[in-house]
């Protein structure tokens, strides 16, 4: 790997990372506008971060040195899969993890949140890390599946720049039922583990329904600030993961300039065609009963299955 | 066209039906259920056209007119006129959980793939793949009718699994004759009448649409 | 001693004073066992056990230095000679195994346990039998070894109240070895030797439907120890109910020699000549069961050590999981067969390691506290801040979590399950189904061991015991600390481990064996994504380190009311949500029950083990009703019997006469 590569990836990491909040900021804004609201500005979960970063932190008396170590590992895992993810390049690291890797470091930061959820010896804590579990149970396996099946799409390699490479090489011969599926079923991963609406409300505090909001609970200040960058660098990542690994049309597959450009542009289409998809999700469809959820996450399970098993099939 | 390319988009149409089928095991309301169906007819009358272009078949035009006409549009109707005559509780009965019969279905799936792989070999044209997706979605229509409860749900089983002979006599052999099809939908519409005037029978005779209420008829 | 001629392939003295180092202080310590109880005499079998799992450790240097070391004893017995041959892979997993072994012996120290005279000397003998068996080199010293293994195994548990768990044990061990005696019998009569070095592709002189059930009943036999289904039934008892040392050397020290044994037999051996794809098919069936068994099960036990059984269960499953597809790939691809392997012997290696860590830490957690139950922990972190820091280690590694060992075996699992040509059907159906059965299994063992730790370490102390814990003295800590070192290492260097496991295992799948680098399909070195994540973490701090706002401690938030022990979440409430998921796999839970005055109905959820409901106890009752029919039979008249012999007598010669 030459230097303008090693330059071009850890630029588009940063770049990544800087824009995690405008999506949700973006996101939000969407939202709104579709409910007939006025909204938040989308640069306020940047103010948010910069006020809670200022703060400092309570915690609870029980707590032990894991619940100053989860929000730091939370932030690295995230931030080492953004500089493998391609975002308008193709050549990442790659020779240092793939996409199984990658898998599961998305697992690492669950694991760490997890934890943090059941340290602070509260009942709220523990009730989002149990059902967080509860949905990553099916998660996780729809998430291997559903990458798996790019992979065998592609050729079987499990190198991240792989699966960009080779569907921008098929072009439109890759629009396959197996693209379908595993595009559909992770888009179900995307919004089940970013706990966006069907499966939890980002947007509400101490329901009773709350999964992903009830684990940070005991967190304050910096380090809530710490964990809401990160969980926003994952709905970035996950996003930026079907623009440039599911639909990956447009991406530089060559170190030129006007390559580079042309791939800036199909990526921020990408992003904001998928975060309105979110959005409209978002508003038509209601928050499921914590116990449909497994429904929806069979049909992301059961989609993904199909996936794989049309490779073979067709 | 590019061959590719329609082999892709005849695929995607199979597979959209197959996914049609597999999301009808996950709903539990029967209008949704409707809907489903009609969109799966749709599918299957897209996919006629695709096939009827690329290989140069006019008769197929015809066969895909007849199914998105009273497919997609007139036996929805029907059944949608008979669910809001019937007006009961229209929730489905489960005899087995979302989950369970989403995991049986996939196993179903594989099952047909399982069976049809010797055939894939003998076949030539390019819709061959499709033979395991037809065989699928019967044995999910199938699998539909086994688990329901509701006699609606059993008759948009049976029209899927037809959905999903039209399917495979495409793939196998570009559609039958053009008369045995004509004569299958006109099957398919008296069967539907037959049907919803059964439904009537069974609603007034045992105020519910459950069909396991017709074991007491057995005493 | 002058009747052993040491043969070594370099003719050095290392390898002869390595064998007398590894089985004098072992052979003398199990004597001990036989004298009177004594401390001084318990201490000194300690010593003798730890200086020759010490001395075992070197068993991997040692072949290096001087290559193949083999011994035979001029002594013949009724199966063969007497013989032992250390190569490759036993070295390996020798080394390994001893190192565990040791840490095992160390954290025996310090613990309060039955470390009488008896004990000491069971655990000698028991770590002889284990290296016999994984070095044995003739079929009298598997089998001797073997029952051996078993039989010191069962001797360790003591008696309990209830005989039940250890009898199970014992019968299903048993069944196992008399299947593993026929199987090697049947082969030596094959192959026309009792040495097993010589025995090679015996699938070629048995043709395809033998070998296939020499197969069967090899996973069977050794399956009975790993706890495949159907054959696990005594585990969490045993697990649960015996000394823990015991249950450290049956899950770890004791899989490592089954599974060691098990790559031997079916791949070195009998060889994958013939077409074994059928029995294969059965075989992954079996294991993936038994993960998904594992898995669900060990999510609901409220007992740290029976979690710990069953997520042993889970992930030996994965290992003959994987063993099945190695036996499925071997005829597409050598390269794909070996990697699986790798990842086979190397997750096994891996689960001795976490697993020992794991199980002292819960024998030290009880300890501590006094108390059984998970459910009566909690806040340990808070005050034993090492010891919370060791034990998230294990735990990590056992969730498979990145850059620890359990994730990189699971890495070479997923790759060689996606890595595989797909050129057969049967592979094309297979692969989706393995993956997601992994996938489900990682997770939901994930779920049980993130609830062992978080509900006894994190959260606050449930009971008086939790809430003040004896401290935790040194040398237990110091074993358990070597241990997680080695989980992070064998994590960070797996690169350099996989390098050492290829070669061995190219060594029996004969020649033209392809090295399973070939097969792996994408790239990754842990010790780059370590660096990484330390790297971040770094930065993070250092630019946190620029201006730090003040912190404060305050009591948990209560909604206004004084949090008791109990107010907060349980850890049966923490997986509730998936047991309500999965409630149809685990059968009718709820049991009602009525209170001494016969007023009150009191809800019990309880777990029975379908297994034992459906085929344990109708076999046991079908056995029951034979034995009464055949009770009948025996009037006790010398007539009838008479009579019997008379009628037995007639049949046999007409057979002999129409056959």
């Amino acid at each position: 790997m030459n230097v303008e590569v090693a330059i071009v990836t850890i630029l588009q990491a940063l770049v990544m990372v800087a824009i995690s909040p405008l999506m949700a900021g973006i996101i939000r804004k969407m939202k709104a506008l579709m409910q007939g609201k006025v909204g938040p500005s989308i640069i306020q979960p940047y103010r948010d971060l910069r006020k809670l970063m200022r703060k400092g932190r309570v915690a609870g008396k029980s707590h032990t040195w894991l619940f100053s170590a989860v929000p730091y590992l939370c932030l690295s895992s995230m931030l080492i899969l953004a500089l493998m993810v391609p975002f308008v390049y193709v050549e990442v690291a790659s020779p240092y993890i793939d996409l199984i890797t990658m898998v599961y470091l998305f697992t690492l930061f669950r694991f760490a949140m997890v934890l943090g959820g059941l340290e602070g010896g509260s009942v709220f804590g523990g009730m989002g890390s149990s059902r967080e579990m509860m949905m990553s149970v099916l998660i996780e396996p729809a998430l291997l599946l559903s990458i798996m099946s790019m992979v065998a799409l592609t050729g079987g390699s499990t190198g991240i720049s792989n699966i960009p490479d080779v569907l921008c090489e098929m072009g439109l011969a890759a629009v396959g039922p197996t693209l379908i599926l595993a595009t559909t079923s992770f888009m179900i991963t995307l919004l089940a583990e970013n706990a966006r609406v069907p499966f939890d409300n980002p947007a509400t505090h101490l329901e009773l329904t709350m999964v992903h909001e009830a684990m940070v609970l005991e967190y304050s200040g910096r380090k809530l600030g710490m964990m809401e960058l990160a969980s926003q660098i994952r709905l970035t990542l996950f996003m930026v993961m079907v623009g440039t690994l599911f639909l990956p049309w447009g991406i530089a597959t060559e170190f030129t300039l006007p390559a580079l450009v042309v791939a800036t542009v199909a990526i921020v289409a990408k992003l904001l065609i998928i975060a309105a998809v979110i959005a409209i999700v978002e508003c038509t469809v209601a928050k499921l009963r914590l116990f449909k959820t497994p429904n929806l996450l069979t049909i992301s399970f059961t989609l993904s299955l199909l996936a794989m098993i049309s490779i073979y099939i067709l | 066209m590019d061959m590719t390319i329609a082999t892709n988009l005849i695929d995607i149409c199979a597979v959209s039906m197959l996914l049609l089928s597999v999301l009808s095991m996950t709903t539990l309301r029967m209008a949704p259920l409707i809907r489903l169906f009609s969109y799966q007819s749709l599918a299957l009358g897209l996919m006629a056209a695709i096939v009827a272009y690329s290989s140069d078949n006019p008769h197929i035009y015809i066969m895909c007119v007849l199914t998105i006409g009273i497919k997609t549009i007139l036996i929805p109707r029907i059944l949608y006129y008979v669910l809001e005559r019937v007006e009961v509780n229209n929730e489905a009965k489960l005899a087995v959980g979302v989950p369970g019969s989403l995991i049986l279905s996939g196993a179903l799936i594989i099952l047909s793939y399982f069976i049809t792989e010797p055939l894939l070999a003998t076949l030539e044209t390019m819709e061959r793949n499709c033979i395991a997706f037809s065989m699928s979605v019967v044995l999910i229509g199938l699998l539909t009718m086994v688990s329901r409860r509701k006699a609606i749900s059993e008759v948009i089983g049976l029209l899927m699994m037809e959905n999903g002979l039209f399917l495979g006599a495409l793939a196998v052999s570009h559609g039958m004759p053009l008369i045995v099809e004509v004569a299958a939908f006109f099957d398919v519409l008296v069967a539907l009448i037959i049907i919803g005037v059964f439904i009537f029978r069974i609603n007034r005779s045992f105020h519910s649409m459950d069909v396991t209420n017709l074991r007491r008829l057995k005493e | 001693m002058g009747a052993i001629s040491i043969v070594c392939s370099s003719e050095s003295s290392i390898a002869a004073v390595f064998l007398v180092m590894v089985f004098l202080p072992a052979a003398a310590g199990a004597i001990l066992g036989l004298s009177k109880d004594n401390a001084t005499l318990s201490k000194l079998s300690m010593v003798l056990c730890a200086t020759s799992s010490a001395a075992c450790m070197f068993a991997y240097p040692v072949h290096c230095i001087c290559g193949n070391v083999s011994c035979m004893l001029p002594i013949d017995s009724a199966i063969g000679p007497y013989g032992i041959l250390m190569d490759d892979l036993s070295a390996l997993m020798m080394s390994i195994s001893s190192l565990v072994y040791l840490m095992i012996v160390l954290h025996m120290t310090g613990s309060s346990h039955n470390t009488s005279v008896r004990y000491m000397g069971a655990m000698n003998a028991l770590f002889l039998a284990c290296v016999f068996c994984m070095c044995a080199d003739t079929v009298a010293v598997i089998v001797m070894g073997w029952e051996a293994v078993s039989l010191l195994t069962y001797l360790m548990a003591p008696r309990f109240d209830d005989e039940g768990p250890r009898w199970r044990f014992f019968v299903v061990t048993h069944i196992g070895g008399l299947v593993l005696l026929c199987a090697y019998a049947y082969m030596a009569v094959s192959a026309g030797s009792f040495i097993l070095s010589e025995w090679s592709d015996l699938s070629a002189v048995m043709g395809q439907t033998v070998s296939s059930i020499m197969v069967l009943m090899l996973f069977i036999g050794f399956g009975s120890k790993l706890g495949t289904v159907p054959f696990h039934a005594w585990m969490p008892d045993m697990y649960g109910e015996s000394p823990t040392h015991t249950t450290m050397i049956l899950s770890t020290v004791c899989s490592n020699v089954a599974v060691l044994l098990l790559f031997k037999s079916v791949f070195g051996y009998i060889g994958t000549g013939s077409d074994l794809n059928g029995v294969a098919l059965v075989l992954l069936l079996l294991s993936a069961v038994s993960a998904l068994w594992g898995a669900m099960e060990s999510m609901i036990q409220t007992k740290p050590r029976r979690i710990l059984a069953y997520s042993s269960m889970e992930n030996m499953a994965l290992v003959t999981l994987c063993m099945s597809m190695a036996l499925i790939f071997s005829s597409a691809s050598p390269a794909l067969t070996n990697l699986v392997l790798v990842a086979a012997l190397f997750h096994t290696i891996n689960h001795s390691v976490f697993k020992s860590l794991m199980l002292m830490v819960v024998h030290t957690v009880n300890d501590c506290t006094g108390e059984k139950d998970i459910g009566r922990y909690g806040g340990l972190g808070k005050v034993m801040p090492l010891f919370s820091f060791i034990s998230i280690i294990g735990v990590a590694s056992m969730a498979a979590v990145p850059p620890m060992n359990g994730f990189i075996s699971e890495w070479l699992m997923l790759q060689s399950m996606i890595g595989g040509d797909a050129s057969e059907t049967l592979l094309k159906l297979i692969m989706p189904l393995t993956v997601a059965v992994l996938g489900v299994c990682g997770m939901m063992a994930a779920t049980s061991y993130i609830r062992l730790y978080g509900f006894s370490f994190l959260g606050r102390p449930r009971s008086p015991g939790a809430a003040s814990p004896e401290p935790v003295s040194r040398i237990p800590m110091l074993s358990m600390a070597v241990l997680a070192t080695m989980c992070v290492l064998l994590g960070l260097l797996a690169l350099n481990v996989t390098e050492v496991i290829g070669p061995g295992v190219m060594a029996y799948m004969g020649p033209g064996a392809a090295s399973f680098k070939d097969a792996l399909s994408g790239s990754f070195t842990p010790l780059s994504l370590g660096l990484m994540l330390f790297g971040t973490i770094l930065i993070i701090y250092l630019i946190g380190r620029l201006r730090r706002p003040e912190s404060y401690d305050r009591d948990t938030w209560g909604c206004g009311l004084e949090l008791d022990e109990d107010m907060q979440y349980s850890s049966s409430g923490f997986t509730q949500p998936l047991v309500r998921v999965f409630h149809p796999f685990y059968g009718d839970m709820t049991r009602m029950d009525t209170d001494e005055h016969g007023n009150r109905t009191i809800y019990h959820v309880v777990f029975v083990e379908p297994f034992v409901k459906n085929i344990y106890r109708p076999i046991g009752n079908a056995v029951i009703r034979i034995s009464e029919t055949v009770g009948r039979m025996q009037t006790g008249n010398i007539q009838s019997y008479l009579g019997y012999i008379l009628a037995v007598l007639v049949i046999a010669l007409l057979a002999v006469r129409i056959l």
